[in-house]
């Protein structure tokens, strides 16, 4: 779908531009994550600020528009940044369509009917609860993505390793907007509790998806071991089995005879601390796993060489 | 120094205005709104329903009592309604809602006064009055209300159009009757919409002391606009809302109140189920037909009130500055159904203060009545005090205050009785036995010069005694005390008599008595052997054979009263009073029917289900004398403790609001565990034992705990602890919620949910 | 590269196993919340019952048993088991118009929407079942709900001179997704 309108030569690097083929995934990520978080922290504030504001026609419609936010976020900077590299990252539309649809239509409703997990995690103890979690939505968001990235790039579109990042992430936000909107189709929000809720759900996918990206640029690129994989599929799911009710349970008011409002801010920081450490965390070890392969390279090539 | 009055002043004013503000804390606006009931009376006709009768009422106690008027609940002609609707609003802002229906617990025709208890939903599902928990306000105590105090009126203004309103005023002034006696009504200075009559008194403490009372009524062939008519329905069935239709009186503006003491006995019946019933087919008041009119005559003017309320003196005259002025009229044909009126002007303005809007009648068919006021002055001038009665002019009479104060003869204090060999007047004053073939009057006079003309007149049930008229010249000192006899030829028959004593041709004095009963020294022996007989069967027993005592176990299922009485004139006003543990539960008035002579009048006291433990006490008057009494113990002697408990505490409400949509959630149930377990522990035992109350929200999110919270203290405690759990929100619980006089009352609690 | 390829491969089918056995795990998890339960016994009417662990459970002179599910929103699913004494000759049905009479009383819309349907308990005995329906409305005239309508179902059993009667009652929304607690509490329950 994205198409390059320059020849597949390395054109030297100049200063400022990206010296390689591939359009760059971090700064579109933390992009990504600083809109929406901004929002949700402006809208969280106005609520405890001045409330009138949050009162605007068509509230309904905004809410939808913000939990559209992370894709169109997503795809008006990758249709920019594809656009003007050599080797843009074809199968980013599929994957983040197919994510959407898929987890609309099937996965949500599955976690919905057969894990029922209305009816019986919220009321679970705390251990109950982050097991649940963990065994229930977090498995199977992360399987949702983990398979999505297997069956439409895994095979022809992962040249590098950012290129898995790029589809985990991508699949990651459709996941994610899928989800917001499964959310309006039941219920209605606020504006600022529905943007709060959108980031929550943005910051634990793109930072699982981003886990997840390590271990398979770790099968693909770095012959780790077989279990990498797996181990890093458990700690994904096991992070959204952590932050689902730790964040809601930050969230939460209290119950007492004086009044008690619920602390949103609390939630929303708790959700930039994970995105932010989750970013900081997986960029350093994909960033040393890229270095040590290419130290690793230079060292074959000179071997080689000599 | 010169600013101390000035500081003086102003910490007058804090003070005033602090005590003010206090009082105004202290009335609870809010709850006596939500506890204000619509009530309409409806008569079923086939599948429709139309309406009769309509008025407010204020809920008394949480399981539905409701007090009100009698006049438009308790079926009657201008009534004849066989259904009560009651409506409330779902917040005090909005106008009433049919809820529920009420039947008619206990009800003083007379005093115009009603106690209703909730008995099924709208739709006539049965209830069970414990699952009721209503807001209500306790009844206070109407004789701690002083002249000017703030009063402030709670009740519905308009036909079901608008929601409660709350109006403030003063006592402007207290006006006494013979029955009920001193205080039987409190005039309100503002005007209470005519709907509102049965609408709650408050005082500025917020405490309930009065019920609005007054009657309006359609009569034929009269204008309806003076009862402020209105038609709504077709209940003629011509598919037309029109004249033919029926007509629903709504009545004046009045101001016209019935202090709460007077309900007190009525209150408290209903709050124990209990009910009075007379078994002698020919006691009671007989109704008289329509077409046989009231009457209104002799009226005339008192200065006061002697303890049989009887008028000291006649008077046609007061000094400036008096302050006690009684009317008094002899009625006849009168029915609790007759509405009467009593409007007073001054010199030709009307005086709203002294004047009494239309009420229901609360004496008998027939005798002697007075109404007026003592210890408030009366202003100078020409005053007017006019009788209707049924809508019509039937008396009137005038008197002049502020003329001089002259020393013209008076005759004054009449009282009745035997005199001994000592010229001594023996008796209690009003009532004397049978037997003796002379009665004597003694009377106070003043201002009496020799050679003045003087006349007395003996009547007996109101036909004057042959021969009695003894015309006479005064010869005695001009001031001091007389003695007038009546003799005749055999003994004087029981029945109501009557002394009149005329100065110069102008009555100067009067005064009833009663003879019945038969000797005992110098007292009459009316009603001899009163007793108590109690019964295990539903059905009364033989009374003729039954062993009456004093002392009954708990299983009774009814208590019967019976007294023999001798001697005693059909027609007698007399009294009967039952009291249970020194607490009077029934007091009514009536006229004796029952012949000169029997045994075993029977009154039977009955229970939803066995009489409970108490020590019962009936008493039976004349002219406000005890004339017989007894008692008798069932069970311990003693009511138990809770059954007049009203539960006290601190109400919980609130709403339960999605965190994240910013609105109320539906179906959450509010769990509310009680001061012996923890949150903790109803999670671990998930025990139904453990709840102190459950409460499910509305559409809105709203709910409300049913029971009071009780108030802890320093030597008892009480912690609550509390719980949501609902499928799809995270749980939430808190422990130690402790509510205490600091606490407001009602606790409106919001809660946030959050979604997992 | 080969190795590499290899490895890649373990990798996916170990993943590929982690994610299911994940999920069924997540069933575990499910089920055993879902299903599990507490046991009730009442020494005086000779009651063991097994209800669901989150339902709140209560008795009174009324009934001897009865468990409800608080958690639910709206009505609460309720299971409720009452004893009385009768004579010998009393027949199931004559059971089931007294409680029709008492319930038509006090319960809106109350209809009965099946005739007795004779079934055999899991102890062998018999009984008969009745299906009703009602209108359940707000009893506090200050708040705003709408009337739900309430399916329920009466097991009724006689036995040793005793009318025992199984109620289940819940929202008709949700009777059919409740009515395998009822059914699970009957193979359970021992009178």
């Amino acid at each position: 779908m994205f198409r390059s309108k320059t020849p597949a030569l390395i054109e030297p690097p100049i200063n400022g531009t990206n010296p390689r083929p591939y359009a760059p995934i971090w700064t579109r990520i933390i992009t990504l994550v600083a809109i929406v978080s901004a929002i949700a922290g402006i809208l969280s504030t106005l609520r405890l600020v001045s409330p009138a504001l949050l009162t605007i026609p068509y509230a309904n419609a905004v809410t939808v528009l913000l939990s559209l936010l992370p894709i169109i976020i997503w795809a008006s900077l990758s249709i920019r940044q594809e656009r003007s590299v050599s080797q843009p990252r074809v199968a980013l539309l599929s994957i983040g369509f197919t994510a959407f649809l898929t987890t609309y239509t099937l996965v949500l409703p599955f976690i919905d009917r057969i894990f029922t997990t209305n009816q019986w995690l919220p009321l679970a103890s705390a251990v109950d609860r982050i097991l649940g979690y963990t065994f229930t939505v977090g498995i199977t968001q992360t399987g949702v993505v983990y398979a999505l990235v297997m069956l439409l790039a895994w095979r022809n579109h992962v040249r590098y390793r950012d290129d898995i990042i790029a589809y985990c992430i991508t699949a990651a936000v459709g996941y994610t907007t899928a989800e917001n909107l499964y959310f309006l189709s039941q219920y209605s929000s606020l504006l600022d509790a529905g943007a709060t809720r959108f980031f929550s759900n943005l910051a634990v996918s793109v930072v699982s998806s981003l886990i997840l990206s390590y271990g398979l640029t770790q099968t693909r690129f770095d012959r780790a071991s077989s279990v990498i994989m797996p181990f890093t599929l458990i700690i994904s799911a096991i992070l959204i089995g952590i932050f689902t009710p730790l964040q809601s349970g930050l969230t939460s008011a209290s119950l007492s005879l004086e009044p008690s409002v619920p602390r949103p801010l609390l939630g929303l920081g708790l959700a930039l601390a994970i995105v932010v450490a989750g970013i900081a965390i997986t960029n350093w070890l994909l960033t040393s796993a890229e270095n040590r392969a290419r130290e690793a390279e230079t060292v074959a090539f000179m071997d080689e060489y000599s | 120094m010169k600013s101390m009055p000035l500081l003086m002043l102003f910490v007058l004013f804090s003070l005033t205005t602090s005590a003010m503000v206090r009082a105004q804390d202290l009335f609870d606006v809010e709850r006596s709104k939500r506890a204000t009931v619509f009530i309409t009376q409806v008569e079923n006709r086939g599948a429709t329903q139309i309406t009769r009768c309509v008025g407010s009422g204020t809920i008394i106690s949480e399981n539905g009592l409701i007090l009100t008027n009698a006049h438009h609940t308790v079926r009657s002609e201008s009534c004849p309604g066989d259904l009560l609707i009651i409506s409330m609003g779902i917040t005090p802002d909005e106008p009433p809602i049919a809820r529920f229906r009420a039947v008619v617990a206990q009800a003083d025709r007379g005093l115009d006064l009603a106690v209703l208890r909730i008995a099924s939903y709208i739709d006539g599902r049965l209830i069970n009055p414990e699952t009721l928990s209503l807001p209500f306000v306790s009844p206070g105590d109407s004789t701690g209300i002083q002249l000017d105090d703030t009063l402030t009126f709670v009740g519905y203004p308009t036909l079901a159009d608008d929601s409660v309103v709350t109006l403030r005023g003063t006592a402007s002034s207290f006006l006494n009757e013979p029955i009920p006696g001193i205080r039987s009504w409190v005039k309100f200075s503002n005007e209470i919409p005519g709907i509102g009559t049965g609408g709650a008194i408050y005082s500025a403490a917020g405490e309930l002391v009065g019920v609005a009372t007054s009657a309006y009524r359609i009569f034929p062939g009269q204008d309806a606009s003076a009862a402020n008519c209105v038609r709504f329905q077709d209940s003629n069935g011509d598919s037309l809302v029109s004249a033919d239709d029926v007509c629903i009186a709504t009545g004046q503006p009045f101001g016209t109140i019935r202090p709460i003491n007077l309900a007190r006995s009525l209150i408290r019946a209903s709050l124990l189920g209990m009910q009075i019933l007379s078994l002698n087919q020919g006691s009671g008041t007989t109704l008289t037909s329509e077409s046989t009119k009231p009457r209104i005559t002799r009226i005339f003017f008192a200065a006061s009130l002697n303890d049989a309320g009887m008028p000291s003196s006649v008077i046609s005259s007061l000094p400036v500055g008096s302050q006690s002025l009684y009317l008094f009229f002899d009625y006849e044909n009168m029915t609790p159904e007759t509405i009467y009126e009593v409007k007073v002007t001054n010199d030709g303005r009307p005086n709203r203060i002294f004047s009494l809007e239309p009420v229901r009648w609360s004496g008998g068919q027939k005798g002697m009545w007075y109404i007026g006021s003592t210890n408030q002055v009366w202003p100078n001038g020409v005053t007017e005090f006019t009788i209707l009665v049924n809508g019509e002019i039937a008396a009137s009479q005038r008197i002049i205050i502020g003329s001089a104060d002259e020393a013209t003869p008076i005759f004054s204090d009449v009282a009745f009785g035997l005199v001994d060999n000592n010229g001594n007047l023996l008796g209690n004053g009003y009532i004397l036995p049978t037997g003796g073939t002379i009665a004597s009057a003694r009377f106070i006079h003043r201002n009496m010069a020799q050679g003045t003309e003087w006349t007395a007149i003996w009547y007996v049930n109101g036909t004057e005694i042959p021969g009695s008229r003894q015309s006479n010249i005064w010869q005695g000192e001009p001031d001091g005390a007389a003695t007038t006899s009546v003799e005749a030829g055999s003994a004087l028959p029981a029945g109501s008599y009557r002394l009149e004593l005329y100065i110069q041709g102008r009555l100067a004095a009067t005064s009833d008595f009663i003879i019945a009963g038969i000797p005992r020294g110098a007292f009459a022996d009316v009603f001899p052997n009163p007793r108590f007989v109690g019964s295990t069967s539903s059905l009364p027993p033989d009374f003729t054979t039954a062993t009456p005592s004093n002392n009954y176990p708990d299983q009774i299922t009814a208590l019967y009263a019976l007294f023999d009485w001798q001697q005693i004139a059909p027609g007698t006003l007399w009294t009967l009073r039952w009291l249970v543990d020194s607490d009077v539960i029934y007091d009514q008035t009536s006229v004796w029917n029952a012949g000169e002579n029997g045994v075993a009048f029977p009154v039977q006291l009955t229970t939803a289900q066995n009489v409970p433990d108490g020590t019962y006490r009936i008493e039976i008057l004349l002219n406000n004398i005890v004339f017989a009494s007894a008692s008798a113990q069932v069970g311990i002697g003693q009511l138990p403790i809770d059954l007049l408990g009203q539960s006290e505490g601190v109400q919980l409400r609130g709403t339960i609001i999605d965190a994240e949509t910013g609105q109320g959630v539906s179906g959450i149930n509010f769990i509310l565990i009680s001061q012996d377990f923890s949150a903790a522990e109803y999670f671990a035992a998930r025990d139904e034992s453990m709840i102190y109350a459950l409460a499910t929200t509305d559409n809105n999110g709203v709910f409300v705990i049913s029971r009071p919270l009780e108030l802890s203290t320093e030597d008892n405690e009480i912690a609550y602890s509390a719980v949501i759990l609902a499928e799809g929100y995270l749980p939430m619980s808190a422990d130690g919620l402790v509510v205490d006089e600091e606490t407001p009352d009602p606790i409106d609690l919001v809660i946030y949910l959050t979604r997992d | 590269m080969i190795q590499q390829l290899t490895s890649s491969r373990w990798s996916h089918v170990f993943t590929t196993i982690v994610i299911i056995a994940g999920m069924g795990v997540g069933f575990f998890l499910r089920d055993n919340a879902l299903t599990e339960v507490r046991i009730y016994t009442d020494i005086q009417f000779g009651i063991t019952a097994f209800y669901p662990a989150a339902w709140s459970v209560s008795s009174s002179t009324s009934y001897p048993f009865r468990a409800r599910n608080l958690t639910e929103r709206g009505f609460p699913t309720t299971i409720q088991i009452t004893v009385q004494t009768v004579p010998d000759t009393i027949s199931p049905r004559q059971v089931f118009d007294t409680l029709s009479l008492e319930r038509l009383q006090t319960l809106a819309s109350y209809n009965v929407i099946s005739s007795p349907v004779n079934i055999t308990l899991p102890d062998g005995s018999s009984a008969s079942v009745v299906e009703y329906a009602y209108a359940d409305s707000e009893a506090d005239p200050f708040l705003e709900r709408i009337p739900s309508i309430i399916r329920g179902q009466d097991v009724v059993t006689i036995r040793r001179g005793q009318a025992i009667t199984i109620s289940f009652l819940s929202d008709e929304k949700t009777y059919d997704a409740n009515l395998s607690t009822f059914e699970e509490f009957l193979q359970r329950l021992r009178l």
